[in-house]
């Protein structure tokens, strides 16, 4: 296990990667649009660098092999200097997550750029959006090369910003309109907490550096017996409330749906290559800080997300909502795999998902391009005008449905296997119900992705004139499918045991399985991959049974089971709850706040705007005024300037002069006085 | 002569200039007004070069040196304040001070 | 050993190259038949560019042409900053629609002059250049203000410019007579040590603690003598010609005004308060001396912010609102005056900075608007927000650095003024600044409000882009926010620079 020599040009570089999006960003935003194809290639090239740049590195950690590496460029750039506790300072942290990380989401949001050239051609504001999706960028590869907690929460906030307008980049849709305001409030509840939770570890261990605060936590620790101290627990669960709101785990789940609102890049953007990630990714970062009871919450959390998003997206019929909730639902696949230990799992899948997620995101996209509908009820048998969209769309389906040989079977394999040793070693109900909901997930994740297939590129075409007018999309959209769906197929062997779950042992807070434990494991997996088989395959036939060959009719089922589905369909009612309580709650708040702004604020303003007109007319204004007693004393006293002003300053230039000399013998007779 | 008479005598043209230029209702009259400030402190120069100072010393020369050359800016500054107040008359059609008084409060 | 006439004349190269570039743009405007006036613009800006490129190259001397001049890194400090407002001012002329279009050449060779005058008030102690610079400023000024011909609120600002600085000059030149005739010197620092009795009098050979003698004498003359400063400073009260001068002069000639002239009248007003400013190391009488002046500089200070605030509240008129504000703002940079000490005056010299900035932003933004709105007024720029969003974001840094937010280098420039005043025991001081910089925010939003909150206004306008206007002001922009967390190049040469008064 020879380390790697990382010199300063490696550093360089990794800097660099981004830098180059940053510095795009600023470059398309102020002269893009003016720039010959108003400037796409600026973004794209970027991109196309960082991504270079990325991989080249990744591609150096690879020659060595060693679960450990970790370099770090300390204090590359000193914000705010000054002694060691009142001190920020910026610098890379480059272990194995990271080195993934950067590589996996540089390639991915150079895909999408390339396919955005083609999605987007022709939109009003084309120039700005494709600024936006750079910047976006941006606050991904930043936040995983930080090597502390504030320049990763500038990150995560530039991403907040951007995801606010790209969401809402159709802004004259008012559905967008308030999809991009949900996504933005919704994760702010969470950026607050994280916020927090930074500001808790921030006081009492003094530094926002990761190591530093890994380090910190045993001995922590030990000055306090072993057990968690309540600032560490309350500080660990604040920032994965952070990442509930970025990563839209339950109950903050509520804004990635709607986020659909905005084009179908930014959804690939959101789901697969940043956002959602930057939760898992904060998750794995932070898990040191959470104590054994945090974890259980972290893996219920993620599994019944897991679950509960799966059932919403058995009844969608919308496809870009379909795969909405199949992301929340699979980000509680991540989350609950990190939750029970299996942080490398955990990473594992996000990686792999977010190759076939945003294969599928682009693919829909590539269908929605087509047919100008995203409802699967108005298209099927587009299989035969869309053979490439197809065929990377079945790849990517396969993977996620968890088939043996495609990337996601390997990765959610890897998941229920650890929540299964976690069911073993504990025994308890509570500790097995991440696995129960977990294995019926996955089992779920097959039958709605198999429905979506189905009805999008077999069967008859339902809707013929939307058919006709169907075709293939340009290279530049079908380019980054083929190497999506390239990932969706592979991305389980290149990973797989040989990365993550070996190289993920170096990660903080991950534990190496010993003796009784280690078979645990091994009888886990066993168990886990003919389980997760199992349910896939069930799911898959269920699907191909109701959608393929009509052996049982969906509208007769959802009649049967009436009010159950009405429920799932319309998401649990979950938003309306919101409304009737949160935002009703907001509402009665702003109100206040409105009788607040009206009677003590705008007085204030009032005030002062008579200040202004009081000078005009100053007898008219005291009769006017006198009686509020508050403003009495500024009134008199504009009205005494006022009145000062007239005396001096007339007009007349020999008046000036004669208070000038007046001042000067003023000011001599106050030296004098003062002898 | 004393000393203390040339000081009265700046000190008294010094006032009168003020005056002058805070009291007349005639612009040229302001400028002199102007004039008379400019050469009470030319006075106070000269008589205080001529009397504090021993004759022939650095000290006295400073003293006349500035009053020659308050004087030039005297001229300088007449120049350019009876073209201003002719710009004016041209504009206002007066020379009363008061009476251009656009730009107030 | 006495310098030769041709070494002085190259230690004073920079004030040379614009004087020889103020006639070229006068020589250059006859010959072009006055039709190419954005080319004798660049003969100016050629000129300005020259003249720093010389200041960058000169070495310190501390007194040449028979110890009139000092050529230092305070005197290049402030020149810089005058040049640099000097290049703005062209730019804006270019454009300005208030001024005429022909004779460019007088122009520039009156602005360029008035450089001139102003170079060389920031590099003497000795009173009599001293006079000659001011004289050379004012008269340049005089002129300038009025040079929209055929308008008659720029004939009665200059008219009014004339009259009231004549008048300060008169008194000015009355009570340096005065330290003359206690002294026998001319020279600033010599004065100091004669008037503490550390130094013979050249007239009568003999030492004499004069503060002990002819107390009230001194403190008379130095009054008087401080009337010239504080009217070149716009201090109260001897403002009253500001704010209709400001108001009256082309939109250009106000900024060089209100930046240009006030800065330089700020560097001499530094330099010679740190030269006459007997040190405590020389008596009590001095000392005391130096105390009273201290709490003198510290109550007009206070008056003449608290003065420019609340008048500024009532304006209708950006430029007269601007010219109050600036009034304020010339009050708040006396703070760092008044604590008579290295500390303070860098503090001073820093807010200067930070005034460059903010304040030739807002005039930009006044020659801006104007251009389509046809006028200055407060009320016509409602809803220009929208319309021009670029200059009007602008605006709105403008308007946060002048208040004092941060980041903005407004924000920084107050802080540190606050602190040295408090340092220096003038508690009461910071209360009232800081008071005052609540008040400003009322009158500052407004136009905020106007630009942004407020139905369109009903005159018909046509917005007209003017890039290179707005390329300008975004340069501004961008200072205005870098230079507040950033501050430190512009502060270790504000301490620096400072350095060499004491």
């Amino acid at each position: 296990m020879a380390d790697i020599v990382f010199d300063g040009g490696d550093f360089a570089r990794l800097a660099a990667v981004p830098l180059i999006p940053l510095g795009a960003f600023f470059v398309q935003t102020l002269v893009g649009r003016f720039g010959p194809r108003k400037g796409d290639w600026i973004p794209v090239g970027a991109l196309a660098i960082a991504a270079a740049l990325g991989i080249f590195e990744f591609a150096k950690c690879l020659t060595v092999w060693n679960p450990g590496f970790r370099v770090e460029w300390k204090e590359a750039f000193d914000w705010i200097p000054g002694p060691a506790e009142s001190r920020a300072s910026f610098g890379i942290l480059y272990d194995n997550l990271s080195a993934t990380m950067t590589a996996a989401v540089g390639l991915i949001a150079f895909l999408i750029h390339l396919f955005s050239v083609g999605y987007m051609h022709g939109d009003r504001r084309y120039a700005s959006f494709f600024a936006h999706l750079c910047l976006f960028s941006f606050g991904m590869l930043g936040l995983v090369l930080s090597d502390n907690f504030l320049s990763f929460f500038a990150c995560w906030e530039v991403m907040g910003l951007c995801s606010y307008l790209l969401i809402g980049h159709f802004s004259e849709k008012p559905s967008a309109a308030a999809a991009c305001k949900k996504a933005f409030l919704t994760t702010r509840i969470g950026d607050v907490c994280l916020f927090l939770g930074i500001a808790i570890l921030w006081t009492r261990l003094h530094t926002f550096r990761f190591t530093e605060l890994w380090d910190a936590v045993p001995r922590v620790l030990a000055e306090n017996g072993g057990a968690y101290p309540g600032w560490l627990v309350t500080a660990g669960l604040l920032i994965f409330a952070g990442a509930v709101g970025k990563s839209a785990q339950f109950p903050l789940h509520v804004w990635l749906p709607d986020a659909m609102e905005g084009p179908t890049p930014v959804s690939a953007m959101i789901h697969a290559a940043t956002m959602v990630a930057a939760g898992v990714f904060l998750t794995a970062r932070a898990f040191l800080f959470l104590s054994p009871e945090a974890r259980i919450a972290v893996a219920l959390v993620g599994s019944f997300t897991a679950i509960f998003a799966a059932t919403i997206g058995i009844c969608q019929t919308d496809i870009k909502r379909v795969l909405a909730y199949s992301t929340v639902s699979q980000l509680g696949f991540m989350i609950a795999g990190i939750g029970v230990g299996g942080i490398a799992a955990g990473l594992f899948h996000m990686v792999t998902h977010a190759a076939f997620k945003a294969c599928l995101f682009l693919g829909s996209g590539s269908v929605i391009h087509a047919v100008h509908t995203q409802e699967m009820p108005q298209m099927g048998g587009l299989r035969r005008r869309m053979p490439i969209t197809y065929g990377t769309m079945l790849v990517s389906t396969l993977a996620i449905a968890g088939v043996p040989l495609f990337a996601g079977f390997y990765s959610k394999d890897a998941i229920l296997s650890s929540t299964l040793v976690h069911a073993m070693e504990h025994g308890s109900i509570l500790h097995a119900l991440p696995a129960i909901f977990l294995f019926t997930a996955a089992g779920m994740t097959a039958f709605y992705m198999f429905r979506l297939i189905l009805l999008t590129f077999h069967g008859e075409p339902r809707d013929a004139h939307k058919f006709e007018h169907a075709h293939e999309s340009p290279w530049v959209m079908t380019v980054p499918l083929t190497i999506l769906g390239f990932f969706a197929v592979t991305g389980g062997w290149i990973f797989g045991e040989n990365w993550f779950l070996e190289l993920g042992k170096g990660l903080p807070g991950m534990v190496v399985a010993e003796g009784e434990a280690a078979h645990h494991e091994h009888e886990a997996h066993g168990i886990a991959m003919w389980g997760s088989i199992g349910v896939a395959g069930a799911g898959i036939l269920l699907a191909f049974a109701f959608y393929q060959w009509r052996k049982f009719s969906a509208a007769a089922w959802a009649e049967r089971w009436g009010p159950v589905h009405r429920w799932v369909k319309n998401k649990y009612y979950v938003d309306e709850f919101y409304l009737a309580t949160v935002v009703r709650f907001v509402m009665f708040l702003t109100a206040v706040q409105r009788w607040f702004d009206v009677w003590i604020v705008d007085g204030l303003v009032n005030l002062v705007g008579g200040i202004g007109r009081a000078a005009a007319a100053v007898s008219g204004w005291f009769d006017r005024w006198v009686v509020d007693g508050a403003v009495n004393l500024v009134g008199w006293l504009t009205q005494l300037w006022g009145g000062v002003a007239r005396l001096f300053q007339t007009g007349r230039v020999q008046t000036y002069v004669a208070w000038g000399v007046a001042g000067a013998v003023g000011a001599a007779s106050v030296v004098l006085w003062m002898a | 002569m004393s000393l203390g008479a040339y000081l009265a005598v700046a000190t008294a043209l010094f006032v009168l200039g003020l005056a002058m230029m805070i009291a007349r209702r005639n612009l040229l009259y302001v400028l002199m007004g102007i004039e008379l400030i400019l050469n009470a402190a030319n006075l106070n120069f000269v008589a205080f070069a001529r009397y504090a100072a021993p004759a022939g010393g650095e000290a006295a020369l400073r003293g006349q040196v500035f009053a020659l050359i308050v004087i030039l800016l005297a001229v300088a500054e007449a120049a350019v304040a009876l073209a201003i107040v002719l710009h004016a008359y041209s504009l206002f059609d007066t020379v009363r001070p008061e009476e251009p008084d656009l730009l107030r409060e | 050993m006495p310098s030769t006439y041709a070494e002085d004349l190259a230690r004073i190269l920079p004030e040379t190259v614009l004087a020889l570039g103020a006639c070229f743009a006068l020589v250059a405007d006859l010959l072009w038949k006055g039709r190419e006036s954005r080319r004798v613009g660049t003969i100016a800006l050629i000129a300005i560019a020259a003249s720093v490129f010389a200041l960058l190259r000169q070495e310190p001397r501390p007194a040449i042409a028979f110890g009139m001049v000092t050529v230092d890194g305070f005197g290049a400090l402030f020149k810089v900053f005058v040049a640099a407002t000097l290049a703005v001012v062209v730019l804006f002329a270019h454009s300005s629609r208030e001024l005429p279009r022909h004779g460019a050449g007088e122009f520039y060779f009156l602005l360029l002059s008035a450089g001139v005058g102003a170079y060389f008030l920031v590099s003497t102690t000795n009173l009599l250049l001293l006079v000659l610079a001011l004289e050379l400023l004012g008269l340049a000024s005089y002129v300038l203000a009025g040079f929209a011909k055929g308008d008659r609120r720029s004939a009665e600002a200059a008219l009014k410019y004339l009259v009231f600085g004549a008048a300060a000059t008169g008194v000015m030149l009355f009570g340096l007579s005065i330290l003359f005739g206690l002294t026998g010197s001319l020279d600033a620092r010599e004065m100091a040590s004669i008037l503490a009795g550390k130094a013979a009098d050249p007239a009568s050979g003999e030492a004499v603690d004069r503060f002990r003698v002819a107390g009230p004498a001194v403190a008379i003359a130095v009054v008087l003598a401080f009337v010239g400063f504080g009217y070149k400073v716009s201090a109260v009260p001897f403002h009253w010609w500001a704010p209709d001068v400001y108001e009256g002069a082309p939109t250009p000639v106000t900024t060089f005004l209100a930046v240009a002239s006030k800065g330089a009248a700020f560097g001499a007003l530094l330099r010679f308060s740190a030269a006459l400013l007997p040190s405590p190391a020389m008596g009590e009488g001095a000392a005391a001396f130096s105390g009273k002046l201290g709490s003198l500089l510290a109550l007009i200070s206070a008056v003449t912010m608290t003065l420019g605030n609340l008048a500024a509240l009532r304006q209708t008129n950006l430029k007269r609102l601007l010219a109050y504000s600036s009034i304020a703002h010339a009050g708040y940079t006396l703070m760092g005056v008044a604590t008579l000490e290295p500390g303070g005056f860098e503090t001073s010299v820093f807010y200067l900075f930070a005034y460059y900035f903010m304040n030739l932003g807002a005039f930009g933004a006044v020659i801006y608007f104007a251009r389509s709105t046809g006028n200055e007024d407060i009320d016509s720029l409602r809803g220009l927000g929208w319309r021009a969003p670029f200059v009007s974001g602008c605006v709105v840094v403008f308007l946060l650095s002048l208040v004092g937010i941060p980041p903005t280098v407004g924000f920084f420039g107050k802080w540190y003024l606050f602190l040295a005043a408090w340092n220096a025991g003038f508690g009461w001081l910071t209360v009232v600044a800081a008071l005052n910089a609540v008040v400003s925010l009322f009158y500052y939003f407004r136009i905020v409000k106007a630009l942004y909150f407020s139905p369109e206004s009903e005159a018909v306008f046509h917005h007209r882009p003017v890039p290179s206007l707005a390329a300008i002001l975004g340069l501004l922009t961008v200072g205005t926010f870098w230079f507040g967390p950033f501050p430190e190049t512009i502060r270790a040469a504000c301490a620096e620079s400072v350095r060499f008064l004491f």
